[in-house]
């Protein structure tokens, strides 16, 4: 080279290097307040941690509770506070470990009355000895308790999967639980052995279970459940998704509606949150095998109407691919769902999880979608989310929870392939200016 | 008896008469036996001349050790006169003394003869000896002495006084041929100056007859007009010639006696020694009629001259020369417009080039490369191969030819140096393959951080971390590298090629090439053109060798 260059054509070229150097310093700066923060999996905790995830906001405090795989054991808190310095090391462990096996999904209760006295930051988060195993912020201990199952329920029978849902906290007031002193709480079991499954619930204030009977149902009733509301009622949605539906009851616990529907898997997953402009009602998300349906909170004023209808959906969401995404067919689109308001504008946006999404040719690194309904294209998928160094088999969106911040919400979604559950702060849907230090 | 030794005595009178005569030229001329050469002629001229000048400049004594040389090359006697006016010059009146009373005695009939003894008379005057009893002959005494050496007892005569001695004082030498010698000869010398032109048989007044010989004959003559006049000899008629003789000269007169006339003599010198003349021989048919500088009896009429030497263009001139006429030339001869410089060296081959433009290839073993170029300043580049380039502004003389020999040196080895770029310029393309990737990484972490899906702990951040400081390990030991090799390619403790320039030397002579057993080669630059028409030679060449001398030879 230097024949060509010449003897005296090597000095531009060692400047053009020196000029060329690389600093390595901007990694920590792209890398510093990134907007996905990974949680640390503390240890002790089974395999599958992230699976489920669920956030109670009391007190100043933003307690995420992460499980780990459902019929495992173990789990972990992690204090994600308002804004956007949240740790990623867990503020506190020992969840549900000996003698408790973990939920499919938890239940957050900021506050709660167990056992007659007040409790704060309590997990609703699996099935231990006397029930539902109840963990509530005692100091620097734990305070255990639990929520007794209807007569004839036993959940820790093989094949059996346990499912606990919460009333969500209203808008605006993220501290303050509905109700008097505790939200309402559901659950639902399902067999896997053909017996049918069940589902109940704890009026606000109480750890006495009311059984939510839907007549006959199949083994997975129970697979799914949600707590919302529709002019100003409460209303607990179970799904059955062998059988395509979804039955809706009152806060007494009677069937209200039956929806049904031609697409399989309908009620494999449910969720609720004010998704459209309309204050008054959530809407209730309901998921297929492969789309979101999304059913305005209209449906349910009235008289009940037991028997089983289909319903059309305002919108029904679908998977698609980008360019960084692919594997719609064995994505599990729908494995989560949750309602967030990521861009500050009043409604919530839907966050559909699909656990099986390919990420940048990572198989089943999983991904999180986000549909804005209220927009005029209610089924474009506004933006994708993924955690950067995604990894085959992460399960991205196996499991989500918002996390209410000082102005706008942000998620959570668990990754349980390899034990991960990512905090995702940044929306495209915020105005630069309400970004922050995370998102620029 | 008395008649008997009467007639006896007429008879040895008469014979001693006879040999009088016949030996008389002898005496007085006693160098004239025999012509003189041409070049013989120029050594004496040489001399002559040569003395001169001495004098002129004041060095006597210098001038009077030429002139003694001069006679002893050819015994004439206008060098023992002009010797003897040094030695007078310079105060030493034996010497002085002496070579006059030579001079007297080698040429007692000197024209000038009478004026000599005057001023041996007046030398020995100088010392406070009385003049020697005179013994020459008698028309000395009558002149020196006055009277018998057996005379009453008269107080002498005063001496004359000694006169100055100037450039004037010198005799010039003239030498008179006939063909066939022996004719006698009668030298007038112009007495007045208003006389008439020398008419042959005429009166001729003005003009006094000083001396007379016999062919060949050598006359010590000093500065004046003279005519020469050849008397009939046998069957042939007289002949004439004017002679004006300028001081310290040496003349030289031949008479055709056939033709009745004299022969001109023509002397050709210049500015160049050596140079061949040829008379009325453009094309050079002939050998040279000399060589500078050369004179020498030409017949009279219109000639051709050829002036030429190599180096210098040729010299054309017309002549008309009167009978008798001493014509002296000098030619200047001018350079020409072009020279040769002549290349070797010390490598196995040298590559030449004048002026940017190729001018061929020297190799060891070869006579030197000779490249013709105008006369003047010229861009010299000599090349080879492993060598650096020798470069220099050349002046080519005019004519004449540039010995240069080239000293080339070894260009200094680049190994080091190209290893040394080889390997940082690989450290510079990690660090150049480093540093994108490096920039790839930062750029899709910086998209992933817009899109809001980077996270902190993200793989990619360490890596393109490490990449980055590859990459600047790279550019900073390939740059340190690439320094040490700019370095080391700049460094050179080697001096660079030159050449030792020698004193131009002249153009070859092929007037004398001849093939001859050298041990050295020749001083002389075998030319391009020549050589294209050389002829076969052969040449023995003794050369040195690792084992010691070999003779070997060439076609």
């Amino acid at each position: 080279m230097a024949a060509v260059l010449g003897p005296r054509g090597l000095s531009p070229l060692i400047v053009g290097a020196l000029v060329a150097a690389c600093s390595w310093t901007r990694f920590d700066d792209v890398s510093e307040d990134a907007p996905v923060l990974l949680l640390e999996k503390p240890d002790g905790v089974g395999s599958g941690f992230g699976s489920s995830v669920a956030l109670a906001v009391a007190g100043g405090n933003h307690r995420l509770f992460v499980g780990a795989a459902p019929g495992n054991n173990g789990g972990a808190e992690f204090e994600l506070g308002g804004g956007q310095g949240a740790s990623k090391d867990a503020a506190r462990g020992g969840h549900c470990d000996e003698g408790c096996t973990l939920a499919k999904t938890a239940a957050a209760m900021p506050k709660a009355t167990l056992e007659g006295q007040p409790r704060t930051l309590c997990f609703a988060e699996g099935w231990g000895a006397g029930g539902i195993q109840v963990q509530c912020e005692a100091g620097e201990a734990a305070f255990l308790s639990s929520l007794a199952a209807p007569a004839g329920v036993q959940v820790d029978e093989p094949g059996k999967q346990l499912s606990i849902v919460a009333q969500r906290p209203k808008r605006g007031a993220p501290n303050q639980p509905v109700g008097e002193l505790s939200p309402v709480v559901a659950a639902g079991a399902t067999s896997l052995a053909n017996g049918p499954g069940a589902a109940w619930f704890y009026p606000a204030g109480s750890q006495q279970p009311t059984a939510l009977d839907a007549g006959t149902v199949g083994p997975t009733y129970g697979a799914a459940l949600t707590v919302f509301e529709a002019k100003g009622q409460l209303f607990i949605a179970v799904g059955e998704p062998g059988a395509s539906r979804v039955h809706v009851f009152d806060d007494t616990g009677a069937l209200a509606r039956c929806l049904s529907s031609s697409a399989a898997g309908f009620g494999r997953t449910l969720g609720s949150g004010p998704v459209t402009a309309d204050d008054a009602s959530d809407e209730l998300l309901v998921a297929t095998d492969a789309e979101v349906h999304v059913i305005a909170g209209a449906t349910f004023e009235g008289a009940a109407s037991p028997a089983c209808q289909e319903v059309a959906p305002i919108v029904a969401l679908k998977c698609r691919s980008t360019g960084d995404l692919d594997g719609c067919g064995g994505s599990e689109f729908g494995a989560a769902l949750a309602v967030a308001d990521l861009d500050q504008n009043g409604d919530g946006e839907v966050l559909v999880g699909a656990p099986g999404m390919d990420v940048r040719e990572e198989s089943g690194a999983g991904a999180v979608f986000v549909f804005d309904v209220a927009k005029e294209h209610p089924d474009w998928v506004l933006e994708t989310r993924f955690i950067s160094s995604a990894e085959s088999g992460d399960r991205l969106g196996t499991a989500l929870a918002v996390v209410p911040q000082d102005d706008r919400d942000i998620f959570v979604a668990g990754a349980p392939g390899n034990g991960k559950a990512a905090v995702f702060y940044c929306s495209k849907l915020l105005p630069s200016s309400k970004r922050g230090a995370r998102c620029n | 008896m008395a008649r008997v030794a009467s007639r006896t005595l007429i008879w040895l009178v008469g014979l001693l008469l006879l040999v009088g005569l016949l030996q008389a030229p002898e005496g007085a001329h006693a160098q004239a036996g025999k012509a003189v050469s041409a070049k013989k002629l120029e050594l004496i001229r040489d001399r002559m001349e040569r003395g001169q000048a001495l004098f002129v400049a004041g060095d006597f004594a210098g001038a009077a050790k030429v002139f003694e040389s001069g006679h002893a090359e050819q015994p004439y006697a206008a060098f023992l006169f002009n010797a003897g006016v040094c030695y007078q010059k310079l105060g030493q009146v034996d010497p002085a003394l002496q070579k006059f009373r030579d001079y007297l005695a080698a040429d007692p009939n000197a024209p000038d003869a009478a004026k000599v003894r005057g001023r041996i008379a007046a030398l020995e005057a100088t010392k406070g000896t009385p003049p020697p009893v005179v013994d020459a002959g008698a028309d000395d005494g009558g002149e020196q002495d006055g009277g018998d050496a057996g005379a009453d007892a008269a107080p002498p005569p005063p001496p004359p006084a000694l006169g100055v001695d100037n450039a004037e004082s010198m005799k010039s030498l003239a030498l008179i041929e006939t063909d066939p010698p022996g004719a006698a000869i009668k030298l007038y010398a112009r007495s007045t100056e208003s006389a008439p032109p020398f008419k042959l048989g005429g009166q001729n007044p003005g003009w006094q007859e000083v001396t007379k010989a016999q062919s060949p004959a050598n006359l010590t003559l000093e500065v004046g007009s003279y005519h020469v006049v050849v008397e009939p000899y046998l069957d042939f008629k007289a002949c004439d010639a004017a002679v004006e003789v300028k001081r310290a000269k040496v003349f030289h007169f031949r008479a055709n006696l056939s033709q009745g006339e004299f022969m001109s003599f023509l002397r050709v010198a210049g500015n160049v020694i050596g140079a061949y003349v040829f008379i009325d021989d453009d094309r050079r048919a002939r050998p040279p009629w000399g060589i500078t500088p050369h004179g020498e009896l030409v017949s009279s009429g219109k000639h051709t001259l050829l002036v030429e030497a190599p180096g210098f263009e040729p010299y054309y001139q017309k002549l008309d020369l009167g009978r008798g006429e001493q014509k002296e030339l000098e030619v200047k001869l001018v350079r020409v417009g072009h020279g040769y410089v002549r290349v070797d060296g010390n490598a196995p081959e040298l590559k030449v080039s004048i002026d940017e433009k190729p001018a061929g290839v020297w190799r060891s073993g070869e006579a030197p490369l000779a490249v013709k170029a105008d006369a003047g300043k010229h861009k010299l580049t000599i090349t080879s191969s492993g060598y650096k380039t020798y470069e220099e502004v050349v002046t080519v003389p005019a004519g004449q030819v540039l010995p240069l020999h080239a000293d080339m040196v070894k260009k200094y080895p680049r190994g080091a140096a190209w290893t040394q770029a080889v390997i940082g310029a690989v450290f510079v393309g990690a660090g150049v393959f480093f540093g994108i990737q490096s920039d790839n990484l930062h750029e899709e972490l910086e998209n992933d951080r817009k899109a809001g899906v980077l996270d902190e702990d993200d793989e990619r951040v360490k890596r393109g971390r490490l990449f980055a400081i590859g990459a600047n390990a790279g550019y900073a030991i390939g740059g340190i590298l690439g320094a040490f090799a700019t370095y080391n390619f700049i460094k050179d403790p080697l001096p660079e090629s030159s050449a030792v320039k020698g004193k131009p030397v002249e153009f070859n002579d092929p007037r004398k090439q001849r093939p001859t057993a050298r041990l050295r080669a020749p001083s002389r630059v075998a030319l391009p053109e020549p050589r294209t028409r050389r002829q076969q030679q052969f040449t023995l060449g003794l050369t040195p060798g690792l084992q010691g001398f070999s003779i070997g030879g060439r076609f």
